[in-house]
């Protein structure tokens, strides 16, 4: 069946108020969500809350959900949250007063403390294929993280950020390329 | 096919499944490959790289974030007590509607209007909730109704 048949037709059975349905939903795109927010830059518990917030608003607006693969649709959902979050974080962490000062946010809340052990070697390597991506200029990066987290098809990826194709698959392979020797370069 | 052409091709749907080894090699690569080493190392370097970006980029989230998923859709119970509460107070504003109409324009009385009112904003609210392919042929003669008035309007 074809795949776009198959996201419509489980969006209509979630709508009919098909409890199973949600559950497939939940499995097959609740990691990508969830990955998606973590190759963002976000912490664990913050991917935890935003991934939520994602797949909520996207049962509350399935009506609204056509045209487009699911993937699509949620990666579009969680690009705005994400970027909500992280402005929503910047004026919680807005610079009150002076440093030192009790109302002075804590810039080194969430950042191991410096006694709490040794300091490993080199990040886990999932940790560090993340770091090498967010290094990478726009718009490789969000068309590497659209299409290896997101799993978006190159040509959703093309009509997402108005591009052509093959500009698309040309950043892929170069962006591929980039990660690849940096990552060598740090083994 | 050319080796240009298996560059382009890496990222088709078909051959990702294919990398990712969730699909066969559609038929038309396979024999590009078969003929072409160079390609077939860069197939199976884009094979590596696929299965290692999928491996430490996707992350199944935790237990406790994938109940609290589940939990959200909304229970049956839940929606049936929606409904009811739904359904009474619209039979009610119905109801009284009847009754004000019934006693202030017509000789029925006040409890016959109530229930004429009551019956309809009952049969309305059932409507609203009905799955949309029941509620086809009352949307359709709504539609109709309407555009007969629109063509009445002139005259």
């Amino acid at each position: 069946m074809d795949p776009w048949l198959q996201d419509a037709a489980l969006a209509r059975r979630c709508l009919e108020g098909d409890e199973l349905a949600w559950r497939e939903l939940v499995d097959a795109h609740g990691r990508h969500v969830f990955s998606l927010c973590l190759a963002a830059g976000l912490r664990p518990f913050e991917a935890e809350d935003v991934c939520q917030d994602v797949m909520v608003s996207a049962l509350r607006g399935l009506r609204g959900y056509h045209g487009c693969r699911l993937s699509t649709w949620l990666y579009r959902i969680t690009r705005r949250r994400i970027a909500d979050h992280f402005r929503s974080a910047a004026r919680r962490e807005l610079a009150a007063g002076f440093p030192g000062d009790a109302t002075f946010p804590d810039v080194e809340a969430g950042r191991p403390l410096a006694g709490s052990g040794p300091e490993p070697d080199r990040l886990p390597l999932g940790d560090e294929l993340r770091q090498q991506l967010a290094r990478l200029p726009e718009p490789p990066r969000s068309i590497l993280i659209a299409y290896h987290v997101g799993e978006l098809p190159v040509r959703e990826i093309a009509l997402e950020l108005r591009m052509p194709e093959n500009t698309v698959k040309s950043h892929l392979r170069r962006g591929r390329t980039l990660v690849r020797a940096r990552l060598q370069e740090g083994t | 096919m050319t080796c240009a052409g298996l560059e382009d091709r890496i990222f088709d749907e078909d051959c990702r499944a294919a990398l990712l080894g969730r699909g066969p090699t559609p038929a038309d690569v396979e024999r590009h490959l078969a003929g072409c080493p160079n390609c077939a190392g860069r197939w199976a370097q884009a094979a590596a790289d696929g299965r290692r970006f999928s491996r430490e980029l996707l992350l199944e989230p935790p237990a406790a974030l994938r109940r609290r998923l589940y939990q959200a859709f909304p229970r049956r119970a839940d929606r049936s007590a929606a409904l009811d509460v739904t359904v009474f107070s619209r039979t009610l504003v119905a109801g009284a509607l009847g009754a004000s109409l019934a006693g202030g324009f017509t000789t029925l009385p006040d409890w016959a209007g109530f229930c004429v009112g009551a019956s309809l904003g009952l049969a309305w609210a059932a409507m609203q909730r009905a799955p949309r392919r029941w509620r086809q042929p009352a949307v359709s003669a709504a539609r109709a109704l309407r555009g007969c008035v629109q063509l009445l309007r002139p005259i």
